[in-house]
């Protein structure tokens, strides 16, 4: 099996420390052999923020680099307001555009609407490379990391939770989960 | 790039590279002067040798200005048609080939390309308001206060539809810029 980039905004790391408060699963996601996740100086400040944080940032440290030789978000800053600038999705677009030209592998996790609609305009060739946290979990249970039994009670745990997602999304997931692809 | 090379060799270097990584103009020179900006404020190593200075227009360099006319190092590879528009002669395209191929190993210059590639394809778009407008607001320790920027203020509504219209910016970015002013955070 091939290698794969995953480039997270911080709500997928904030989902399982704060809303669904599951870390066990994040670590479990880190530590699976064909993922390398990346990450940019705004996202991992954001993740630094949360309460939880102490729990997994050993981990963190371990499996997730950190893009440093440019500051990639600077590229999007003027296009983004200041407070999606510190949430930090206009970075994992940026880091995503950069991958694309480069013809590196990647799938990018993001959930905010309106960075979603700026990439469709914008960045049309890389919206297949594009994913929501619910539907990575999806992808998840595809290479094994979680069963069946797991990936629907993750999901469960993330409909129940105040993770901003439409409910239909998450059920669309689970129907499709259940009956088996 | 290599680090020996003299300061103002460097900035025709980053001028080539910016103006041939696509292949059709920069549409003027104040999008050359705020495009080198945002990668200056993207790549530390570029922003050794990009430098910038607060100008009524906004982040302003002299060397850019200049040597887009008069380069000291790649003489004539530059070209700027009566619009205003900046782009590489033949010889300049070739100089950007050899650039392209001498570092077509080092990943850093990869990257680096790539950056480039992602602010022409976004920058590009934007009309010459659009673009100061935007550059303004963002950075606005690099403006002085001017006439220029307060008609750009009178028609911030229309400007900031137009980006919105565009898909450029997104509805949080199109409130802000709707209802900035001088006081207004960045």
């Amino acid at each position: 099996m091939q290698v794969i980039i995953i480039i997270p905004n911080s709500s997928f790391y904030l989902c399982f420390l704060d809303d669904i408060m599951a870390p066990q699963y994040l670590v479990r996601i880190l530590n699976y052999e064909y993922f390398n996740f990346v990450t940019g100086k705004i996202i991992l400040k954001e993740i630094e923020r949360s309460p939880r944080y102490r729990i997994i940032k050993k981990e963190i440290e371990r499996k997730v680099r950190v893009f440093e030789y440019l500051d990639y978000g600077e590229i999007l800053r003027p296009f983004f307001s200041i407070e999606e600038i510190k949430k930090g999705e206009h970075e994992v677009i940026a880091i995503s555009c950069i991958l694309y030209i480069l013809e590196i592998n990647f799938l990018a996790i993001i959930d905010d609407e309106q960075a979603i609609r700026f990439l469709k305009r914008n960045f049309p060739r890389i919206e297949h490379k594009i994913t929501r946290t619910v539907g990575f979990m999806e992808e998840c249970y595809r290479r094994k990391i979680f069963s069946k039994e797991e990936t629907i009670n993750i999901l469960e745990l993330i409909k129940k939770s105040k993770f901003r997602v439409k409910k239909a999304i998450i059920e669309d997931i689970i129907k499709r989960i259940s009956e088996g692809f | 790039m290599q680090k020996e090379l003299n300061e103002f060799e460097m900035i025709e270097r980053y001028m080539i590279l910016l103006l041939g990584v696509v292949d059709r103009p920069i549409p003027s020179r104040e999008h050359l002067q705020k495009e080198l900006f945002i990668l200056s404020k993207a790549n530390p190593k570029a922003s050794g040798f990009l430098k910038f200075k607060k100008h009524h227009k906004g982040p302003f360099s002299s060397e850019i200005s200049e040597l887009i006319d008069k380069p000291a190092y790649y003489v004539n590879a530059f070209s700027v048609d009566k619009r205003g528009r900046c782009s590489l002669t033949e010889k300049g395209k070739k100089i950007y080939e050899q650039i392209v191929k001498e570092n077509s190993e080092d990943p850093q210059f990869k990257e680096l390309l790539a950056a480039m590639k992602m602010i022409r394809e976004l920058y590009d778009k934007l009309s010459k308001d659009e673009l100061l407008f935007l550059i303004h607001v963002t950075f606005p320790e690099f403006r002085k206060k001017s006439t220029y920027f307060d008609k750009l203020l009178a028609k911030k509504k229309k400007l900031a539809k137009s980006l919105l219209k565009k898909g450029l910016i997104t509805e949080k970015r199109f409130k802000e810029l709707a209802s900035y002013n001088y006081n207004s955070k960045q």
